[in-house]
C-alpha cells in the first residue's frame, strides 16, 4: 500500500498537477516533515507512512505564506482534513490551491489518538479502509481539579505554537493587559480561559496541545467539553461542514442587516 | 456590606441610563454591585470577564438594550451570544455558570434594574465568595 501512495505522489509531480507535496520522511533515524518536489524526487525512497500523527497543516500554512501561488498536494489524515476545513472557513488557506491525498487510520491509531472521526471526507483520493471512531466518556471536574492543573504551566507556549487554529499574527496571550510577562507562576487561570474562548466552537479535537504540554494539562479534554456544551447550544460542530459558518462570526449578519 | 464582589458592565445607552434613573429615583440596590460604564454591551469581550474573575470578582453580568434597540443595532445580541460561550466554559472548569448573567435592561427601566440586580446578588449571596486562584 506504501508503494502504491509513492506511485500516486510521483504521478502527480510528474504530471504538475502539484508543485510539491507535502509529507512524513526519514532523515537520520528521525521521522520529519517534508515538501517534496520535481528537484528532490529521488528522496521519495525515504518516504515514511506509519501510524502516527503529525501537524502538518500547520506546515502547509508555513509553505502558503512563501509560495502563495503555487498549488501543493499534501498527506491528511482526519484531523488533519478538518484543521483544513476550518482555515478555509477563516480565509486562511483556500481547499481548492490544495490536493488532498487521505488516508484513513487504523483501528490501533483510534484508541491511540481517542478520534471520534479517524476517516477523511472531502479527500481528493483516499487509501486503506475506513474504521469507526470511537466516543469516549465525559470528563467533569470540579473547579480544584482545574486550578491545580493550570497553577502548573510553565508558560511556554506549546500549545499555542502547535495547533493550527491559532494563525492570529498578534496573540492575545501576549497582551500584557491579561497575561503579565514575565512571571511564573502565571496567572493562572486566565491564560488557559482565554485560549479555550478562541477555541470554543473551532477546535476539532486533534489532540496536539495535550501531546505538547510539558506539564500535562489535560488541555483536550477542556476543550473537548467545552465544544460539547457550544454544540448543545448552537448545534455547531467545527470541522463537518465547509459551507456552516460559525455561529459567534457575526460580519455577514450584520452586513445583510445593514444591506452593506 | 458582605465580602462579595459583584462587577456589572452596563451598556451606556441603555443599562446604564436605566441604573441613573435607579439612582435618581432613590431606589436602592446593593452596595456590592460596582459599575462600569461601556460604549456598548457588545463592547464586553471574554477576555474583560475573565480578567473581571481572576482580579476577584466573585460574580459579574452584562447589561444592554433589549433586543432591537441597540444603538449599534446588533451588539446586544452579539453580547448575549458571547456570554453563553463565556458561561459554557466556566461551567467546564467548575464555577457556577449562575455567576454570570446578561440581563436586558432599558433606560427607563429604573425600577427593574433594582429588582434583577437584587436577585442576582441573592443568588451569588448563597453561594458565597469564590476564590479563583486556589479553587475553592
Amino acid at each position: 500500500m506504501e508503494n502504491e501512495i509513492k506511485e500516486k505522489i510521483k504521478e502527480l509531480i510528474v504530471n504538475k498537477e502539484v508543485d510539491g507535496f507535502l509529507g512524513l520522511r526519514r532523515y537520520f533515524n528521525y521521522v520529519v516533515p517534508y515538501l517534496f518536489t520535481k528537484e528532490n524526487l529521488e528522496d521519495l525512497e525515504e518516504f515514511f507512512l506509519d501510524e502516527v500523527k503529525y501537524p502538518l497543516s500547520k506546515i502547509i500554512l508555513k509553505i502558503k505564506k512563501f509560495y502563495p501561488d503555487k498549488k501543493f498536494g499534501m498527506l491528511v489524515r482526519g484531523c488533519d482534513e478538518r484543521h483544513l476545513i476550518e482555515l478555509n472557513k477563516n480565509n486562511r488557506i483556500s481547499l481548492k490551491d490544495l490536493y488532498l491525498l487521505g488516508i484513513n487510520c487504523s483501528e490501533n491509531m483510534v484508541l491511540k489518538c481517542e478520534c471520534s472521526s479517524p476517516y477523511v471526507r472531502i479527500a481528493n483520493i483516499s487509501f486503506w479502509e475506513k474504521t469507526r471512531g470511537k466516543e469516549f466518556e465525559n470528563f467533569y471536574k470540579n473547579l480544584s481539579f482545574w486550578i491545580e492543573k493550570f497553577s502548573r504551566c510553565i508558560k511556554c507556549y506549546g500549545c499555542r505554537n502547535i495547533c493550527p487554529l491559532c494563525f492570529c499574527n498578534n496573540c492575545t496571550l501576549e497582551e500584557e493587559f491579561l497575561v503579565r510577562k514575565g512571571l511564573l507562576p502565571l496567572d493562572y487561570p486566565i491564560f488557559h480561559l482565554i485560549r479555550a474562548y478562541h477555541l470554543a466552537g473551532r477546535c476539532i479535537d486533534c489532540g496536539l496541545c495535550e501531546e505538547t504540554c510539558p506539564a500535562e494539562i489535560p488541555l483536550r479534554k477542556l476543550y473537548k467539553e467545552i465544544n460539547k456544551k457550544f454544540y448543545r447550544i448552537f448545534g455547531y460542530k467545527p470541522g463537518e461542514n465547509i459551507e456552516e459558518k460559525h455561529p459567534l462570526e457575526f460580519l455577514e449578519e450584520i452586513k445583510e442587516k445593514n444591506g452593506i | 456590606m458582605k465580602d462579595i464582589k459583584i462587577l456589572g458592565f452596563l451598556c451606556q445607552w441603555c443599562a446604564y441610563q436605566g441604573a441613573d434613573l435607579a439612582g435618581t429615583s432613590r431606589l436602592t440596590y446593593p452596595p456590592e454591585v460596582r459599575v462600569i460604564k461601556v460604549p456598548c454591551s457588545g463592547r464586553v469581550s471574554s477576555h474583560m470577564i475573565f480578567k473581571a474573575f481572576q482580579k476577584g470578582a466573585d460574580a459579574v453580568f452584562v447589561a444592554g438594550c433589549h433586543p432591537g434597540d441597540c444603538h449599534f443595532k446588533s451588539g446586544n445580541i452579539i453580547a448575549e451570544k458571547r456570554i453563553k460561550v463565556v458561561k459554557s466554559i466556566l461551567d467546564t472548569i467548575g464555577v457556577e455558570p449562575i455567576r454570570l448573567d446578561f440581563f436586558f435592561i432599558s433606560a427607563s427601566e429604573g425600577v427593574r434594574f433594582k429588582k434583577v440586580v437584587e436577585e442576582f446578588y441573592a443568588q451569588i449571596e448563597k453561594l458565597g465568595s469564590l476564590n479563583l486562584k486556589n479553587g475553592k
